[in-house]
């Protein structure tokens, strides 16, 4: 672990070193400022059969609808205001098993309302983009509120951008336990959870068709880490058949490094490729690799099949149901923290056309919409969990 | 072994960084739209639901980790 914190830290300021004498010379072009308003609206639906709220087995049925919409403003003097907006309504059938008892067979409904309000500066001809946010985000169990800075400094004629951001986020959970623990007290140390981060980020122009990136991110987490409506069952407590609630430590350090890279290969197709290596200390290890590959058919229409692979090893307080001890002092039989390999397939696709697709007015303001965007994901896991993705995105312009 | 992967490390960005500047106006290619160094904005729900069903989180100009009762 050590290791990998060194890594993070020296190629950061290796590279911070290289360039720090380097001088751009940026062109300064005013640009023509319009307010960009992106609609984003998600349909997901999953099923598998080791749902953590009955303890590792039991359905995982759920579907969500996430209308997102992300509005950024200029203003005078290189500044810019963004706003995020979203709100996910969902149906879960295992949240619905909290309450084991319930009869009715109707679903779990809630919604989770989210946003992100953000403010950037440039400053030095664009040399620096500063800049700061602020974020929230409620559903029936969880309420998180959030802030934090950025600073991306652009260097060598803009080839080489630096960057490094933070973010805190302060957050509570309403207790809700599985129904038939309810009345014996408390039974975990906190209702809060807070996590801080450190992202650090370096992109580079490689040649006039290549460039690359490279993130990382040091996350910090600290509270209550599990869920308090997750069932565990022991093989040695009342054989297999009275649950506790899941257990897990109350520090968590993740550190996730990736790096991205884009090649402009011919005149109608574009190679991206990612690959993420991640550790935290709950032991688990993870590997993500994916490729994009979109296909220029002409000027306004592109298609963009993608895959994604993506492995983990499973936590260290992670067993199936009814497999744990009553002595272990951590436990959790959520599949989402087990050993498994999952498959993303799917497909992109965008109708574009800088002119306007549509052109409209609003009170005296022209406006077009810019690009109609389409996507279909599917997702398997390695443990029978499958998802159904579409995405649907529409690009405006005033 | 670990001190060469620091080694491997550190002397491929010395390489890259002798990398040619490209002018602004020889940025055709790069500056498309799907060459940008970040996720499509479309992958906005798919990640949402990753940092739910997966450990793995971050490192991809996105969300870290905290905001929401996820892994």
């Amino acid at each position: 672990m050590r290791h990998l914190f060194m890594i993070h830290i020296l190629w950061f300021f290796a590279f911070a070193n290289v360039y720090a004498q380097e001088k751009s010379s940026s062109y300064d072009v005013e640009e023509f400022k319009e307010i960009k308003t992106d609609i984003i609206i998600g349909y997901y639906q999953q099923d598998g059969g080791h749902s953590a709220v009955t303890g590792g087995k039991g359905t995982e049925e759920l579907s969500a609808t996430m209308p997102t919409v992300i509005v950024n403003v200029p203003l005078k003097n290189g500044q810019e205001i963004s706003l995020n907006i979203g709100a996910d309504a969902y149906t879960s059938a295992s949240s619905d098993n909290i309450n084991i008892n319930t009869v009715s067979g109707a679903s779990r409904k809630d919604t989770r309302v989210h946003g992100v309000l953000s403010y950037d500066k440039e400053l030095e001809e664009k040399e620096w983009i500063l800049g700061v946010n602020g974020s929230f985000s409620n559903e029936w169990d969880y309420f998180s509120s959030g802030f934090g800075f950025s600073a991306l400094k652009m260097l060598n004629q803009q080839n080489t951008q630096l960057g490094i951001s933070s973010n805190i986020y302060l957050d509570n959970w309403a207790l809700i336990y599985p129904f038939e623990l309810r009345g014996q007290g408390p039974l975990v140390h906190t209702d809060k959870r807070n996590s801080y981060s450190l992202s650090l980020s370096w992109a580079q122009v490689l040649n006039r068709r290549m460039q690359m990136a490279l993130f990382s991110d040091l996350v910090y987490q600290e509270g209550l880490l599990s869920t308090p409506y997750h069932r565990v069952y022991f093989s040695d407590l009342d054989n297999g058949n009275t649950p506790r609630v899941e257990q897990l430590p109350s520090h968590k350090f993740k550190l996730p490094i990736g790096v991205r890279f884009n090649y402009f290969t011919s005149d109608w197709l574009i190679t991206r490729l990612y690959y993420r290596y991640y550790y935290d200390d709950f032991g688990i290890k993870g590997h993500t690799a994916s490729v994009t590959l979109p296909l220029k058919v002409n000027e306004k229409n592109t298609f963009s099949p993608f895959y994604r692979f993506y492995s983990q090893s499973a936590t260290t307080y992670f067993a199936p149901k009814g497999e744990h001890s009553i002595l272990d002092k951590y436990y959790t039989s959520d599949y989402d923290l087990s050993g498994f390999t999952s498959h993303n397939i799917g497909l992109e696709y965008e109708l574009k056309n800088i002119e306007g697709l549509l052109n409209y007015k609003i009170i005296k303001r022209k406006g077009r919409l810019e690009s109609f965007k389409l996507r279909y994901t599917y997702y398997s896991r390695s443990d029978e969990l499958k998802a159904h993705l579409f995405a649907l995105g529409l690009s405006f312009r005033n | 072994m670990k001190k060469s992967r620091y080694i491997i490390l550190v002397l491929s960005f010395l390489a890259l960084s002798s990398c040619v500047g490209v002018k602004p106006y020889q940025k055709a290619y790069l500056n498309d739209k799907k060459m940008e160094l970040r996720a499509s904005s479309l992958e906005g729900p798919e990640t949402t639901f990753h940092v739910y069903r997966e450990g793995a989180s971050g490192a991809s100009s996105g969300k870290t980790g905290g905001g929401c009762g996820c892994n």
